[in-house]
């Protein structure tokens, strides 16, 4: 009998590559391997519905009679090790699993900065359903809550603890909130909008240390201020989880190195989502943290490991709901070129392009998901449009999709 | 079969969709160059209107999350779609969309 295919994580990357697989006619055996207790589910919503409570449990990633219909074999278990010579994945309970391919979807961990306290009660991180539904019951309204990190998890948190109540303090050891994921002036245009809900936002604040035993009671800075609080998140970043791999003695540096196809530095070993560092369209490669390229890497995986071609250098893509605003990105603000906003600069919605050399580079719309359909699709075209055009609203952003349908329509 | 007029030809644009708010649910109808079809309207995914979405080639993509859906048949074209939609049934009278808004069904 032939060996299977062995997914080792059951979140969203291994079960899209499981579906993928079955998409593409592959018939033989499949292995799931997750550790985590619940069905496969959607991790976006963990920060928002579920931390809320506006639904209990976050959405599944397929309904269990689709899930059923994909024949895997579920193991709920963890995967301790790779045999890259046997090509095979040794279990938690001692089991040695043969594969014809392995595909590593393991994810990532949330990053736990060295500091006095970070181990107390009352101080969380947010990765999986159990989390969330732990910090869920601590949420009360009147409560103080004290944000260490100021990305999209952070700012998410904090927007849904605002609403719930709680009385909110964002710590960021940056210059500005969200550089990362959407560049310094839009993280301050969202500063605004939170600072607007009545979240507290201190910017270059260094942490040194978490006070209170055996639970949290204030957050202490480099500047010897003390904010005082009841409950702790701590989302200063995530780790890819890279164990494994790296045991097995394939290439990771800050993920698990890939090519375009997924395939790892080891003949069979694949590595797909928050796990891998997979190329970018524009240079270098990188953990993406994304629902949307994770499923597409989890596409050209499953295409690779059937020996079709495969290869996707990405465009890092994302969504995020903050302050009551859905902001949408493709590719990254930051970097060489000029900001353009399209609707006015800092209206309640509107659009941000990044054009380099003439062309569009990253977009961002607030608010303005049908826009932002348009905005992507000139991102992967990489669009050369002209400055002044882009910003005028009384011009159709589809014209700048298709150039002459454009000029018909005025016509 | 209960046919009711929803709007005139005119009111959806070739490549355009639009929300039809006056039947039980939702319902979201498409011009697929000159061809109407209509869809249940919230996308089974994230809870947002699919008439809102990017219409290419007969097929909308929510403009949320990117779940792609044909308008067509209702089939799934692009995950994290969870399930087909439910499709209706159309006639066009004259300058009149119509549309069966108790009848939309999985195909």
């Amino acid at each position: 009998m032939t060996a299977p295919i062995v997914i080792v994580g059951a979140g969203l990357g291994g079960v899209r590559a499981a579906q993928a697989l079955r998409q593409e006619g592959y018939d033989g055996g499949l292995v799931l391997i997750g550790d985590e207790p619940s069905p496969s589910y959607e991790r976006p919503e963990l920060s928002k519905a579920v931390l809320s409570g506006a639904a209990w449990t976050p959405p599944r990633l397929c309904s269990p009679e689709e899930f059923s219909a994909l024949v895997v074999t579920s193991i709920h278990t963890r995967a301790r090790a790779i045999d890259h010579r046997t090509r095979s994945v040794a279990l938690s309970d001692g089991t040695a699993l043969p594969a014809i391919a392995i595909l590593l979807a393991t994810g990532a961990r949330a990053r736990l900065p060295k500091l006095p306290g970070v181990q107390s009660g009352n101080v969380f991180s947010l990765r999986t359903q159990e989390d969330a539904e732990a910090l869920r019951a601590q949420l009360k309204p009147g409560r103080a809550l004290v944000v260490m990190g100021g990305g999209l998890i952070g700012c998410e948190v904090a927007t849904t603890a605002s609403a719930l109540g709680l009385s909110v303090t964002i710590l960021e050891a940056g210059p500005e909130l969200l550089e990362r994921a959407l560049g310094a002036q839009l993280g301050h245009w969202v500063r605004r909008r939170l600072e607007a809900k009545g979240v507290v936002v201190r910017l270059d604040a260094k942490v040194i240390e978490i006070e209170g035993a055996p639970a949290a009671t204030a957050v202490v800075l480099r500047d010897e201020t003390r904010v005082v609080t009841d409950l702790v998140v701590i989302s200063v970043g995530a780790e890819p989880v890279t164990d494994i791999a790296a045991a097995a003695g394939a290439t990771c540096n800050a993920g698990i190195v890939v090519a375009a196809s997924g395939r790892t530095s080891i003949e069979g070993i694949f590595a797909i989502g928050d796990a891998a560092a997979w190329p970018l369209r524009g240079g270098g490669r990188r953990s993406l943290e994304s629902f949307l390229n994770t499923q597409a890497q989890a596409r050209v995986a499953a295409r690779s490991m059937l020996g079709l071609a495969a290869a996707e250098p990405q465009i890092p893509t994302s969504w995020t709901e903050i302050a009551g605003q859905t902001i949408q990105v493709m590719g990254d603000l930051r970097g060489e070129g000029e900001l353009v906003f399209r609707c006015g600069s800092y209206t309640a919605s509107f659009l941000a392009f990044r054009l380099h050399a003439g062309a569009i580079a990253a977009a961002a719309a607030i608010d303005a998901p049908r826009d932002f359909a348009v905005a992507r699709r000139l991102v992967e075209a990489a669009a050369s449009v002209d400055p002044a055009a882009l910003a005028d609203t009384s011009a159709a952003l589809r014209g700048f999709l298709r150039p002459a349908a454009a000029s018909a329509e005025q016509s | 079969m209960a046919f009711v007029t929803v709007c005139q030809v005119s009111d959806v644009a070739p490549g355009e969709g639009r929300r039809i708010d006056v039947g039980p649910e939702p319902v979201a109808l498409f011009n697929v160059d000159g061809e109407f079809h209509a869809i249940e309207d919230t996308c089974p995914h994230g809870d947002w209107s699919l008439a809102d979405g990017y219409l290419d080639d007969g097929i909308v993509e929510c403009s949320l999350h990117m779940a792609k859906f044909c308008v067509r048949t209702g089939r799934i074209c692009a995950l994290p779609a969870p399930r087909a939609v439910k499709v209706f049934p159309v006639q066009v009278q004259g300058s009149n969309v119509l549309i069966d808004l108790d009848d939309g069904r999985l195909r």
